[in-house]
């Protein structure tokens, strides 16, 4: 009886510290692990809206602003990449303790076919729960293996090495830690990532939710139901796919016969005001544009359709009084980010703010402005109105004379002054319908009245508009170098005077402009011979010279192409815009056998007479808006005028850019001379130009492929690795067999193992294989992709890979797993182990890899053979 | 399974309740079949080898006993009778060693006839199946043989029984790594029934407390950098290639003697009495005594089996030398099937061979220079000595080829660089400040341990004399350490737990 009273006590005590050791290793999370201890410690009757799901309702609906604008008791328990299985389980364990009015579900992962998350996370939703038998049981349907879910369970095997990490929060967390305020979403990122929705409202098909999805769903739904609480599921918008939408909409009818309420903001985004380009900061998430928004709609719509009442008034709750803070920004609220130097043609900044909307609004406005403009009557900045019927009033500086300024202010009160040097400060402070005007910081007038009507219209540099959102004009040669406006914000006579900006960045004048003639920018060194693979050359030829970076650039372009039989949409060559109904720029190209295609401006076409196999000199002229074109000598187009925006693409040889700056339309042409000069010919001069053709670029001769490492390879992330010099793409129908066996042990990020790989936009090519930050790799080949997904099992990975042309095999660990047909142009590139290289040849993504064995040899080695190699050789090493 | 799984945990626990709460008679029959649920944790299929071979060792010894009669009987007559019993015996050892052969040592043989084919310009042969390596098979062949033997020569009783037979061969905490016991020590002990007895559990509670920790806080902990060092021993040199050695020797040894304790240990929390397989090697103070405390289990097999019916030492110096050359090359093959172990075996005979040589030569020197051989600075000389030696043919046992093992030596010798060792070169091995910590204090405390253990003490009977207090403080403290710092479970990186993964 003693024995057995000690070996009791001494499991009591050994306990107690064991739970002490337990609680500060636990893992703590924001998502999962700490919603649900603070929903633990809330008190009851707190919670009245019950929100459950993954990050998509834990980073998108905010219980902050649900009190704040509705006075929703709403409270988030959530975790990321919580399937519904374990919304089942947080929706049962939340039951536990509150009586909420509404159980609010976000099932977007039952869009996926997914059986079980990866483990962190499945671990995350399990160890939230408190130990019950509802913990086992998420445990069991949140992992393979009952091992899996034991160590979940047990949770110390899991997480007992955060020792390393731990800090003093871990030791208070689950007591003083607590938080029983309402909840807010925290470290939103500020970036803007713009989401490609899909029509998703038009996706009608269903396709199955698997069985796992399916049963929990229904499982969730009769929970529900038989505490007799409502259930509404949403599916909060994001990039899906149009599988994932199908699957959703299964879920939408099974919740729809089951009598259950469902908002699919998939299909209602837009209702919510959501706007994929600027509301979301990744494919899945809502930034601080977007959640207000989402959490608006949501707010609005749980007030119509549920008896929820107002809390903010209830001094009995928890969270009565409890309110929010603004914090104010003394930044300027717009500032210019470079010298602004007018054309006189296109240029202008249109600033965005509207100074003169209120009429009584208060503002400070600083400018410095160069006085050596060119002409009279121009424009430095102005917000002003020039509507016939309104007459004319407002806000507008303009050079009136040498060094003379006209200030218009109010309903069209003019002030002119003389400025004493080549740059004047000009700060000008409105308040209210008074305004203050300093010159270089000497005080003009203070508090003068100018009361005038309020103006919609923006505040624009270097142009005025004729209305509101209207046509611009007057576009001026105007220089102003430095401009800041500040809302709100009444400087004084001591701030002004204090105003010193950095000198901003200088715009240089566009091509060709004022007496900068006939200056060569750009010769082709080698003839372009698209396609032509047996030629030491790329795919097409970036010249680097911005044509349209200025709409009003005047330049010579003169050029000997060769036209050919080969089809349809080669292009010779191409500055040109594919921004969807907005195309500019210059294009060159063939669409018929005897037909060259130009199309010049604002996406103005003609066509020039060809014949095939013969070559033929072009010139074409651009003066500002006018273009004139002479083929082999003979004037084609006389003048033709088509202004255009400006567009940042480069001139390319044999390809076309689209619109998000990637390189196609790689074609077969052949380019025998290519010479830009800037500014413009006389005619008679113009007929005249001449091009030599430029030399044949040199062939292509394939080297040896024989490397074989000599010992294992460990990579750093400064600056380690290892060039092969191999070289497995200088020519395209190369034939080798590459061995690799990989120690990966931590590939818990995107790591490059090995690479002979293309890093040029829209020309990715060669051989690489990456880790990615999920666990899976991406094995590039040629122009292909494999991934290869996560296994946490997996760390000798042996890769046999074999190219033979353009058919490559690849094994892995004794089994193939890949084959495909994959064409791809050469690259010069070596074999590097550790690192890749950029388009430029720098070496870039060191990695912290470890390579057992790597070696490469000519041939193909044979499927069998191949197979058999990749087998993983364990060494007997066990006694 | 392992003894360091979360299997393992649940399983033992179970075992030990059933195995007590169950009538005597049963209680074999029980460990029998856990043995095997046990064994086929890795490999169900292999279980089939472990009762072949069990089979056939019963079925000699029970053939041996029956001619052993009838050979007295026919000399008692005075006839010459045909030695069966040793031809039993023989055929016994064929039919087990071919076994040890081809599942161990047939892509070893393969290996190295290819590489002779292709040096003489033929083509290799291709086998035309793998073999898979049965865990433990080295284990349980030897432990099955040496009852064979005992048999024959009468040191041991046939066992007729081939149920506890086969419990004496499967029993699984000494299966799979050990120690390999013999017949006359473990078999009868299944005769014996074992009442539970409060203090003997507790005390193999506390031995396999210990095994883990020297396991899974200091071997597993420690084969992170030794992986690190000795797989990429090209980035490394000098000191850090120090390190590696030394750790290895350290690893190697709380790798081996760990699991081990945590055998003894679970057989003792049972009722059974296993060997001391580890008597603290590295405070030998030579080659020869490193042997004697080093894997004992399998030192004595080798002595019993191999070296004294080969005439051990009482054939001439020479013959002696030879036999230790044949002993140590063999135990070397037995430790793994590649050349490097072949090699650590040699260089381990080799010590002992050059150690017998020159021991003239070291008396005379220690007389003329009147060193005084008992002090402890002589002792600790000599120890210092031994460890070198043996942690230079460690080296040969870790690397991956012979090759390797001596670029391991140039690296060594390449650079001098004692900076690295505060630098911050040692925390980039995958290994944070805090890691080599827990390491070193854990060294630390195994050595006090082992010190103290040297100087006489028993130190489970020492605690057992403590107020309780103590006890249990130094017993929750251990198994809460062992927990926390121990290398187990699925080992997230904090980065996993990011949820904007999707």
């Amino acid at each position: 009886m003693k024995k057995l009273l000690g070996v009791v006590g001494f499991l009591c005590v050994f306990l107690l510290l064991y739970s002490y050791a337990n609680s500060a290793l636990h893992i703590k999370t924001e998502d999962g692990i700490e919603p649900m201890r603070n929903y633990y410690a809330l008190p009851e009757n707190t919670v009245d809206v019950l929100m459950v799901g993954s990050s998509h309702m834990g980073r998108n609906i905010s219980p902050k602003l649900l009190w704040q604008n509705e006075g929703i008791a709403g409270y988030n328990l959530w975790s990321g990449m919580q399937p519904i299985w374990n919304s089942y389980y947080f929706v049962k364990e939340g039951l536990k303790t509150q009586k909420p009015k509404v159980v609010v579900i976000d099932i977007f992962l039952c869009g996926v076919t997914a059986e079980y998350s990866d483990s962190a996370a499945a671990l995350k939703n399990v160890q939230a729960v408190n130990a019950s038998l509802d913990q086992v049981n998420a445990a069991r349907a949140s992992f393979r293996t009952w091992q899996e879910a034991a160590e979940a369970l047990w949770g110390m095997p899991t997480y007992h090495n955060r020792y390393n990490e731990l800090t003093e929060n871990d030791f208070y967390y689950y007591t003083d830690g607590i938080s029983t305020d309402v909840q807010d979403i925290l470290s939103v990122p500020s970036n803007n990532f713009q989401a490609s929705l899909l029509d998703y409202a038009s996706i009608t098909d269903e396709l199955p939710l698997t069985e796992k999805s399916e049963t929990y769903l229904r499982k969730t739904i009769n929970l529900c139901k038989s505490q007799g609480i409502p259930l509404l599921l949403i599916v909060a918008p994001y990039q899906a796919t149009a599988e994932e939408c199908m699957r959703l909409n299964t879920a939408e009818r099974i919740a729809r016969e089951e009598g259950v309420d469902f908002v699919n903001y998939l299909k209602e985004y837009q209702a919510a005001g959501i706007d994929p380009l600027s509301d979301f900061y990744d494919i899945g998430h809502l930034n601080n544009n977007g959640i207000p928004k989402l959490t608006a709609h949501l707010g609005a719509y749980l007030k119509a359709h549920y008896e929820l009442p107002d809390r903010r008034r209830d001094a009995a709750h928890i969270w009565y009084n409890q309110n929010v803070t603004v914090a104010t920004q003394n930044t300027p609220s717009y500032a210019l980010e470079r010298q602004f130097q007018g054309d006189g043609i296109t240029r202008s900044v249109d600033t965005g703010i509207r100074p003169l909307e209120n009429r009584y609004g208060s503002w400070t406005l600083l400018a410095r402005l160069d006085m050596k403009t060119y002409g009279d009557n121009e424009v430095y900045f102005s917000c002003f109105s020039e509507q016939a019927d309104a007459g004319n009033y407002g806000l507008l500086a303009r050079k009136s004379g040498d060094h003379v300024i006209d200030l218009k202010l109010g309903a069209n009160i003019s002030t002119t002054f003389i400025a004493e040097n080549d740059t004047v400060d000009l700060a000008i402070v409105k308040n209210s319908q008074t305004y203050d005007l300093y010159v270089d910081g000497i005080c003009i007038f203070l508090g003068r009245e100018l009361p005038c009507n309020p103006y919609e219209g923006n505040l624009l540099i270097g142009c005025q508009e004729l209305s509101p959102d209207g046509e611009k004009f007057r576009y001026s040669r105007t220089r102003t170098l430095n401009f800041e406006f500040y809302e709100d914000q009444i400087f004084s006579a001591e701030q002004i005077a204090a105003w010193s900006p950095d000198e901003l960045p200088e715009t240089p004048l566009p091509l060709g402009f004022f007496g900068d003639e006939q200056q060569e920018i750009y010769t082709l060194r080698e003839q372009f011979v698209g396609g032509g693979w047996e030629y030491l050359q790329e795919s097409f030829i970036d010249t680097g010279v911005q044509l349209y970076d200025e709409s009003a650039n005047r330049f010579t372009i003169i050029a000997r192409i060769l036209p050919n039989t080969l089809g349809s949409d080669n292009v010779y060559f191409s500055c040109f815009s594919e921004e969807p109904d907005h195309y500019r720029g210059l294009l060159v190209r063939q669409t018929q056998e005897n037909r060259i295609d130009l199309l010049l401006g604002s996406n103005y076409s003609v066509q020039v007479p060809c014949v095939p196999g013969q070559s033929m000199l072009l010139v074409i002229e651009k003066d500002v808006s006018v273009y004139t074109v002479y083929a082999d000598g003979v004037k084609v187009i006389d003048g033709i005028d088509t202004l255009c925006d400006p567009y940042e693409g480069n001139l390319l040889i044999g390809c076309q850019e689209d619109a998000d700056g990637e390189k196609f339309r790689f074609s077969q042409t052949c380019v025998m001379g290519l010479q830009v000069l800037s500014g413009v010919v006389e005619d008679e001069q113009a007929a005249q130009l001449t091009l030599e053709d430029a030399p044949m670029p040199e062939k292509r001769v394939g080297s040896t492929v024989q490397y074989e490492m000599s010992d294992p390879y460990l990579g750093d992330t400064v600056g380690r690795y290892l060039d092969t010099g191999v070289k497995l793409y200088d020519v395209s129908d190369k034939a080798w067999t590459l061995i690799v066996e990989l120690n990966a042990d931590s590939i818990n990020r995107s790591d490059a193992y090995f690479s002979c790989f293309s890093e040029r936009v829209g020309q990715y090519r060669g051989l690489l294989l990456r880790s990615n930050t999920d666990n899976s790799f991406t094995l590039f080949l040629g122009v292909e992709t494999v991934t290869i997904p996560a296994d946490q099992e997996r760390q000798k990975m042996r890769f046999v890979i074999v190219k033979d042309g353009a058919h490559y095999r690849v094994y892995l660990n004794g089994k193939a797993i890949a084959t495909l047909e994959s064409e791809c142009a050469p690259y010069d590139g070596t074999l590097l182990i550790g690192c890749q290289e950029t388009a430029e040849g720098e070496k870039f993504r060191f990695s912290p890899v470890k390579i057992d064995a790597f070696s490469v040899q000519d041939g193909a080695l044979e499927p069998e053979k191949a197979q058999k190699e990749s087998e993983i050789r364990e060494q007997n090493q066990r006694f | 399974m392992l003894f360091n799984s979360v299997e393992f945990l649940l399983f033992f626990p179970t075992v030990v309740l059933a195995y007590f709460i169950l009538p005597k008679a049963f209680r074999t029959y029980w460990l029998l079949i856990v043995s095997y649920i046990f064994y086929m944790g890795w490999n169900p299929q292999y279980a089939l080898l472990l009762l072949f071979s069990t089979g056939i060792t019963f079925l000699s010894g029970l053939l041996i006993g029956h001619a052993r009669k009838k050979c007295r009987a026919k000399e008692e007559q005075g006839k010459k009778a045909f030695p069966w019993p040793r031809f039993y015996v023989v055929v016994s050892l064929l039919i087990n060693l071919s076994l040890l052969f081809f599942f161990k040592y047939f892509d070893f043989v393969v290996e190295n006839i290819n590489t002779f084919l292709v040096n003489t310009g033929r083509a290799p042969y291709t086998p035309a199946f793998d073999v898979l390596l049965p865990v433990g098979i080295s284990f349980y062949i030897f432990q099955a043989l040496s009852y064979t033997i005992d048999v024959y020569r009468g040191d041991v009783r046939v066992e007729k029984n081939f149920f506890k037979y086969a419990t004496f061969v499967s029993f699984f905490p000494q299966l799979v790594a050990g120690p390999i016991e013999r017949s006359t020590n473990l078999l009868s002990q299944f005769d014996t029934p074992h009442v539970f007895q409060l203090n003997q559990a507790v005390k193999g509670l506390q031995l396999m407390a210990w095994g883990f920790f020297q396991k899974i806080v200091i071997a597993d902990r420690a084969a992170i950098v030794v992986n690190q060092i000795f797989n990429y021993s090209a980035y490394y040199k000098g000191f850090e290639i120090l390190v590696g050695m030394l750790l290895f020797a350290v690893q190697i040894y709380c790798d081996f003697a760990g699991y081990s304790n945590i055998a003894i240990g679970s057989a003792q929390v049972l009722g059974f009495d296993l060997m001391e397989n580890f008597h603290r090697p590295y405070f030998a103070k030579s080659v020869a005594d490193f042997w004697r405390r080093w894997h004992i289990s399998l030192s004595t097999w080798f002595r019993d089996y191999l070296y004294i019916p080969l005439g051990g030492n009482r054939k001439g110096t020479a013959r002696k030398y030879f036999n230790l050359m044949i002993v140590f090359l063999a135990s070397g093959l037995w430790h793994g099937a590649a050349w490097n172990y072949v090699i650590w075996g040699g260089l381990n005979g080799l010590y002992q061979v050059l150690g017998g040589v020159l021991k003239p030569y070291k008396q005379r020197l220690t007389d003329k220079l009147h060193v005084r051989v008992n002090t402890f600075s002589h002792r600790l000389l000599c120890g210092i000595i031994t460890f070198i030696l043996i942690d230079i043919a460690w080296v040969f046992f870790r690397a991956s080829s012979f090759s390797h093992a001596i670029s391991m030596f140039q690296n060594l010798f390449a650079e001098f660089n004692p900076w690295v060792l505060m630098d911050g070169s040692l925390l980039n091995m995958g290994f944070t400040a805090t890691e080599w910590t827990v390491l070193l204090l854990a060294i630390c405390v195994l050595l006090m341990v082992s010190a103290l253990q040297e100087s006489g003490l028993r130190l489970r009977n020492a605690l057992a004399k403590q107020e309780l207090w103590f006890q249990w403080a130094l017993c929750i403290i251990g198994v809460l350490l062992v927990l926390i710092f121990g290398i187990y479970g699925p080992n997230f990186d904090s980065a996993a737990f990011i949820y904007f993964q999707f």
